[in-house]
């Protein structure tokens, strides 16, 4: 028997002398449902009828591994003798078996048996035009196989279709008239239209539909290793990630479990893919670009998991769609509104922060929803004592906040219309007394915008999406001599047109425009390039100063068409050109795709490979620090993956690619021809390696997977330097998780990681008898002399984390605890070297969060 | 990303031997005179090397060398005559005409400037010419082993000169030094703006006597080194007072660079004892001058020979363009 209840959606019939049966509620998405194969018409009670009464039944069926009923219990009575009417006609019901995976099982349900007075509706007219059509994704139009297409005729259901591999239905068996047609996926939001089919026509419709999840309302996906739009696709829900250990929760921070992402230096906060630098792979939200992703390196996401929708992150190969980008991309968008006309609201408190939200209809305002949140950190309680030293006095203690605000409507049944703001504020200042870097620390990092998103199917064939976002961020960052002050205004537009040609061929076609206006102001430290020897953190080297005000304009034309010879394969091939006014370059990226379904059907293997060149401008210090950005190129990555992925069974799924990224054209520091150390594009790079993915989708008690990547990163700074690792090289990373529901509201959870150790740079001297450390008497500080470029590596990082949670549920009202424990068996690992002040005595130092148990309570209705 | 910094910086590791405490060969500043250069100007460097008995080598002649960085001077050090070679704790060198006008001008520079590098090696054996991987001392013992760091210091200072008269740095300098609320009678080998130089009392050694007319913190006797000095007990468990070195900044050492502040701090060590804090910030490029820039001071624990030990203190004031002045005073430890 199945430990869990479930209400069966059924058929409802609706007839004077037959009662109605009916059933609502969300289905479990680890075992398919029972399925109705016979259905037997409870007698009416004669006095009921003859009173003019209607009832509602509610029974539990239990159902055995062959379809048959084994037993039926009244959960709610109607009294008048439709308890035992509907009784005896639910034992001579029989029912398709559920099923888990391949396997028939018991199981019981709710079924809800409808007594109606009033006459049936007609039945449906004779079959005779062809009502025909595709579901597909909203956002990207993948089609969704599997997906049901109910038609009714008034409350009755006429017929039920199932969407085939390519996302398409048809039948020829309705009668000419008007429907009410209800799409339903797992993991998607129902969709609801009304068509009219005339006699003699077809009428093809093309349903889009949005990722939801049926569990907890909503869904946060993240597509991982997605090469290109309808290539491949991993969805994780929001449950998922607010259940991954470790994380607190937090959904961006989930990225970097999945295969690629190396694990970024400690409380760094970068975005570290496949072997890449940080803002390699940008972040967007909401179509607003995130310089920042984290508050303060790392402490939180700068947007709450409980605000999101989705995050599609592409770690290589994505489409042409996107550019700017040498490693990946992250495009997080905020989450529809319920819809329901409910107000909902949610306010959590942990060791972090504390968050409120609110969504529901906007008074007044017709066909429009709301959804709002609220965030503020309180670590300035608690943490400031901790930082608080003879040495180091804070002046203004670390906050931040964060704030978002969506509204959205259907203008139409074929159009959606989205607006936000969304906004962060991060700040810290103190007083240093570190000698040579003694002086102020201020910290400042805030971005406010306001976006908007149009969603409209011009026809079956034809959709267009325009998303259009206005944002200003600030950022101050001082330490002692040290200063960069940025503002920039961004204007960030996109729009694309998606054209079937044919029932096999789309074309899309899009423009992607970045207009920003800014000004930066400061002065860094001299840099002698990388691999150079050290000379020191810069207090009293003289610095490197700017004050530029300019626009980076940055337009960009892009195409692609996605073909299917065959239902077997699918290629995608598109190009992409790229205007940068700073340079007055044009780079221009062909990129292509492919999979071939070498085994079909639901256990199928599939082949996928992927091609292309990515280009990034230079980007703010590149043009403010060269002096002149037209001698500057944008940087260039010849991206290449081959992969094969193979499902198991429907819940495990395997997924092997091998990846190799040939680099050039980087930007690094290099003496010119006048002898003078300037900025270059000479650098180069190769990057290859392998990621796998073992993967459990969530059911109703499980989800986790395993994730290993082997890789390699190698960097020539300049031509006739040795080649050196990436200091971000992490050969290995391997990520292990999972989450399993012990029932009564209690669900723990776990995650370990291995990864390969921090790189680092010795001090050797200058050979045998040379002391470490080169004493410089104008920064009073002693320089490290160092070996050759990443030549050491520290003891690799392992830490097991767990998570507890709890639920409780008060009618519409539920309160939810956690315990995270990050780093349970308290492991130090070491992320850097330190060294005392001449270089002569080292160990290697952690950075990473101790043993910390992180406590969090939410209560949301 | 400094908040995090700093927090990560919070671990509860154990701790290296702060650069404090001096043992062994230690280079602690390098005067120059005057504080940047010009055209054909002749430069004097004098060295605070510690102990004073190290032997001090010196290799000049690196003027605006590629990239201006100390690790593109390689080619002067394997010249066959290197222009500039010395020995001693104080060295001359004479900068080129074309110091200023050979130097790259590049539009992120905050001032036009030349750059002159100054080698050096310290050693308390003997220094010979030729060390490794290029630099052109070695460091051995009577033996002719080679010494180890605790023996051997190399090193560089790197002479500035700016453009425009407004931009030429002058030395920072102390007025005094106080020890426990009072003044040490610091000796130092530098004038402050009055044109004053600091004396020791002088004593001969043992002779105690000379110092009763001394006022200090504390009754005065004398040091090993000669010169009357408090004297204080040693560190007694957890009766370990702290005694507050205090050093008194030169309003005119305030200077302005490129339109902010100069950053001063005060570094502090000594050779027996230790202080609380290593370095003290003394003006701060975004808000000034600061208040609190001294540091507390605890006498070693007993040696079990029951004799008086001397520590010396130094304080330097180093200003961000290299600029820097010294003092030093002698505490007595029974």
């Amino acid at each position: 028997m199945l430990g869990c209840w479930f209400v069966a959606s059924a058929a409802r019939a609706q007839s004077a002398a037959q009662p109605s049966v009916e059933g609502s509620g969300a289905s479990s998405r680890a075992v398919s449902d029972p399925e109705l194969v016979e259905f037997v018409s409870a007698e009416y009670p004669p006095d009921a009828k003859a009173a003019g009464l209607d009832g509602d039944v509610v029974l539990a069926i239990a159902i055995d591994k062959e379809g048959k009923v084994t037993s039926v219990e009244v959960l709610q009575g109607a009294g008048h003798g439709f308890d035992e009417a509907a009784v005896a006609a639910a034992r001579q019901f029989v029912f398709k078996p559920a099923h888990r995976g391949d396997r028939p099982v018991a199981s019981k349900i709710a079924y809800k048996y409808h007594f109606h007075a009033e006459p049936a509706a007609p039945p449906p007219p004779p079959a005779a035009p062809v009502f025909d059509g595709s579901v597909r994704l909203a956002d990207g139009n993948a089609p969704i196989a599997g997906a049901k297409v109910r038609v009714l005729s008034g409350a009755t259901l006429v017929l039920e279709l199932t969407t085939d591999a390519a996302g398409r239905f048809r039948t020829e068996a309705l009668a000419p008239g008007d429907y009410h047609v209800e799409v339903s996926a797992d993991g998607f939001e129902p969709y609801a239209a009304d068509e009219h089919v005339a006699a003699g026509e077809e009428t093809s419709v093309n349903y889009g539909i949005v990722a939801k999840n049926a569990d907890e309302g909503e869904t946060v996906v993240v597509k991982g290793e997605r090469p290109s739009r309808e290539v491949t696709r991993r969805t994780l829900s929001r449950h998922e990630l607010s259940r991954v250990a470790g994380t607190s929760g937090d959904a961006l921070r989930a990225i970097q479990n999945l295969p690629g992402v190396a694990r970024p230096p400690a409380l760094s906060g970068q975005l570290v893919v496949r072997g890449q630098a940080d803002q390699t792979t940008p972040v967007f939200v909401e179509g607003l670009w995130f310089p920042t992703i984290y508050h303060f390196g790392g402490l939180s996401s700068v947007v709450p998991t409980e605000m999101l929708d989705e995050i599609n992150f592409y770690p290589g190969n994505f489409s042409v769609k996107y550019g700017r980008a040498l490693a990946g991309v992250v495009d997080a968008h905020l989450r529809e509104t319920r819809g329901d006309g409910q107000y909902h609201g949610l306010a959590q408190v942990d060791l972090i922060d504390a968050r409120a939200m609110l969504e529901g209809p906007i008074p007044a305002v017709k066909g429009w929803n709301f959804l709002g949140g609220v965030r503020r950190s309180h670590v300035d309680a608690w943490l400031v004592p901790l930082l608080r030293t003879k040495d180091t006095q804070i002046s203004a203690a670390p906050v931040y906040y964060d704030y978002q605000l969506v509204a959205d409507t259907h203008p139409t049944k074929k159009s959606y219309l989205r607006l936000g703001v969304i906004g962060y504020d991060d700040h810290f200042r103190a007083v240093n007394e570190g000698g040579e870097n003694s002086g102020t620390i201020d910290t400042m990092n805030a971005s406010v915008g306001i976006g908007g998103i149009y969603k409209v199917t011009l026809s079956p064939d034809t959709s267009a999406e325009i998303t259009l976002s206005f944002g200003r961020s600030k950022q101050r960052f001082v330490l002692s001599n040290i200063r960069a002050e940025t503002v920039a205004n961004g204007t960030l537009g996109r729009g694309e047109i998606t054209q079937r040609i044919t029932p096999r061929a789309t074309l899309r076609t899009g423009f992607d425009l970045l207009f920003a206006p800014y000004t930066a102001k400061g002065s860094l430290p001299e840099d002698a390039g990388a691999g150079a020897p050290s000379i020191g953190s810069g207090v009293t080297v003289p610095a490197q100063v700017f004050d530029h005000s300019s626009s980076f304009f940055e337009p960009a034309l892009y195409t692609e068409m996605s073909v299917q010879p065959n239902d077997r394969t699918l290629v995608v091939s598109g190009v992409r050109a790229d205007f940068t006014d700073e340079n007055r370059r044009l780079d221009v990226a062909p990129r292509m795709t492919a999979r071939y379904d070498v085994v079909p059907g639901p256990r199928k293997t599939t082949l996928k490979a992927g091609s292309g060149l990515f280009y990034q401008a230079p980007g703010l210090l590149d043009v403010v620090l060269s002096g002149d950005p037209k001698t500057l190129r944008s940087q260039r990555a010849w991206q290449n993956s081959l992969g094969v992925e193979q499902t198991l069974t429907d819940h495990l799924t395997l997924s092997v690619e091998g990846f190799f990224n040939l680099l050039d054209q980087l930007i690094e520091r290099g003496l010119n021809d006048q002898g003078v150390l300037a900025y270059n594009n000479l650098g180069t790079g190769r990057i290859f390696g392998a990621e796998v993915m073992l993967r459990y989708s969530e059911d109703e008690h499980f989800f986790g997977w395993v994730s290993y990547t082997l890789s390699r990163s190698e960097r020539v700074y300049q031509p006739g330097q040795p080649s050196t690792l990436f200091y971000l090289d992490q050969p290995q990373i391997l990520t292990v998780l999972g989450s399993y529901v012990l029932g009564r509201g209690w669900e723990l959870g776990g995650r370990f990681r291995f990864v390969s150790g921090n790189l680092y740079t010795p001090c050797t001297g200058l050979g045998p008898g040379s002391p470490p450390g080169l004493f410089s008497s104008t920064q009073a500080a002693y320089l490290c002399l160092n070996g050759p470029e990443n030549s050491k590596r520290l003891p690799p990082f392992h830490e097991l984390d767990l998570r507890v949670d709890k639920r409780w549920v008060f009618g519409a009202f539920t309160l939810g605890a956690y315990v995270d424990v990050i780093n349970v068996y308290n492991r130090v690992n070491p992320d850097f070297i330190a060294y005392n002040f001449d270089y002569t005595q080292s160990r290697p130092q952690t950075g990473s969060l101790p043993f910390i148990p992180s406590i969090g309570i939410r209560g949301e209705f | 990303m400094c908040f995090t910094a700093t927090l990560a910086a919070c671990g509860c590791e154990p701790k290296f031997t702060p650069p404090s405490q001096l043992d062994g060969v230690r280079v602690l500043a390098v005067h120059q005179d005057p504080a940047s250069g010009s055209p054909g100007a002749s430069v004097k460097l004098d060295m605070l090397v510690t102990p004073a008995s190290a032997n001090v080598a010196w290799i000049g002649g690196c003027n605006n060398p590629p990239s201006r960085q100390y690790f593109a001077c390689e080619p002067v050090f394997r010249a066959e005559s290197p222009p500039d070679l010395g020995s001693g704790t104080s060295f001359s060198v004479t900068l080129p005409d074309d110091i200023l006008s050979a130097a790259p001008e590049l539009a992120t520079d905050p001032l036009h400037y030349g750059v002159s590098y100054v080698f050096f090696a310290a050693c308390s054996g003997t220094i010979t010419p030729g060390g490794s991987d290029g630099f052109p001392f070695g460091c051995v013992d009577g033996a002719g082993a080679a010494l180890g760091p605790s023996d051997f210091v190399i090193g560089f200072t790197t002479i500035y000169s700016y453009d425009g008269a407004e931009n030429q740095n002058s030395n920072p300098m102390l007025t005094g030094v106080d020890f426990d609320g009072t003044s040490a009678a610091p000796a130092s080998p530098f004038s402050d703006s009055a044109g004053d130089v600091f004396e020791s009392i002088a004593c001969d050694v043992g002779d105690d006597e000379a110092c009763d007319g001394a006022v200090f913190s504390h009754h005065a006797v004398c040091s090993d080194n000669g010169r009357c000095a408090p004297l204080v007990s040693a560190c007694q468990g957890k009766k370990c007072p702290t005694y507050q070195v205090l050093p008194h900044v030169d309003p005119a050492s305030f200077e302005m660079f490129t339109g902010q502040n100069e950053i001063l701090w005060a570094s502090y060590y000594t050779t027996l004892g230790s202080f609380d804090s290593d370095t003290r910030l003394v003006d701060d490029r975004v808000s000034g001058p600061t208040t609190d820039i001294g540091s507390g001071w605890q006498a070693p624990g007993p040696d079990g020979s029951g004799t008086r030990r001397t520590s010396t203190i130094w304080v330097t004031l180093n200003d961000q363009r290299g600029g820097v002045t010294w003092a030093s005073f002698d505490v007595v430890v029974e």
